[in-house]
């Protein structure tokens, strides 16, 4: 490094220091806090819900349990159509019999 | 490994302590809008950088493994994110515009200078490629070390040398008619 690099640093370094003697704004300040505030309401309110669900435990398990039942459900909705289907041999059978009983006894 | 002087505000604040929040934002606040007015060149959009870096603070400050990264190094990764994102979204960099911070413990004659040559590096700043302006302003403005710098930005100690070599050339070439004073 050169004396006109020493220059330049020394020169970047006092920009720097004067630079960083500005505080930040309180309103600044104010606006980064409320953020806080907010995503802590915001996590409160995901876990008093997840409390509720299943209490004491960790987000992920009833997570976890949503997910499963949902696969299960998903599973069971897209198999039922093909067991549950009409079968069309029973209803033939029950269709009423074109019989005349009255006409061939006489 | 040196004990994270941060660690147990960040773990504090994953708890949900509003006063260890206040007192990480009074330990970083300055430091970061400074590097972000420099990076940016327009103080109001640096304060909006620096206000989207604690939030991500705020949402991931739960999920905080202490005995990683250094938490300073992590919270400045997320400040140049912060302002590259500004940077890609504006698409030109601004040149004329530089924040002026006047001290009132100054003289009129010294304040003025001070705007001048602050002014005079920021359009020199803004004339760089972003990667070298970070490099210049994390190892010379804000006085970290190469290693350092090199973890902030994700690259290796040899690549931040070469941007710093860059950088300062360019920057002598820019600001040659500061030589003289």
């Amino acid at each position: 490094m050169n004396d006109d690099d020493e220059r330049l640093i020394a020169l970047l370094q006092d920009a720097g220091t004067r630079d960083r003697a500005e505080p930040a704004s309180l309103a600044l300040s104010a606006r980064i806090l409320a953020d806080f505030d907010a995503a802590l309401a915001r996590r409160w309110s995901v876990s008093r819900l997840v409390d509720a669900v299943w209490p004491g435990a960790p987000a992920w398990k009833p997570a976890f349990a949503l997910g499963l039942s949902l696969v299960i459900g998903l599973g069971v909705g897209a198999l039922l159509p093909v067991y549950g289907a009409p079968d069309e041999t029973s209803i033939a059978s029950d269709a009423s019999p074109g019989l005349d009983f009255g006409g061939d006894l006489r | 490994m040196a004990s994270d002087p941060d660690g147990e505000l960040v773990a504090r604040v994953g708890a949900g302590d509003r006063a260890a929040a206040r007192l990480l934002v009074a330990r970083h606040v300055d430091k970061l809008l400074a590097l972000a007015r420099r990076m940016l060149g327009d103080g109001a959009e640096a304060e909006d950088a620096v206000q989207d870096t604690f939030l991500k603070l705020w949402t991931h400050a739960a999920r905080w493994q202490p005995g990683g990264a250094k938490f300073e190094t992590w919270l400045f990764r997320v400040a140049i994110n912060a302002c590259y994102d500004r940077l890609r979204k504006r698409g030109t960099v601004s040149l004329d515009e530089a924040p002026e911070s006047p001290d009132p413990g100054l003289s009129p004659e010294r304040v003025l200078q001070n705007v001048e040559l602050s002014k005079s590096i920021q359009a020199a700043l803004d004339a760089l490629p972003p990667r070298q302006r970070v490099a210049i302003l994390l190892c010379h403005y804000e006085g970290r070390g190469n290693a350092d710098a090199a973890e902030i930005l994700g690259i290796g100690v040899e690549a931040v040398e070469s941007l710093l070599s860059r950088g300062r050339r360019a920057l002598r070439a820019s600001l040659g008619h500061l030589r003289e004073d």
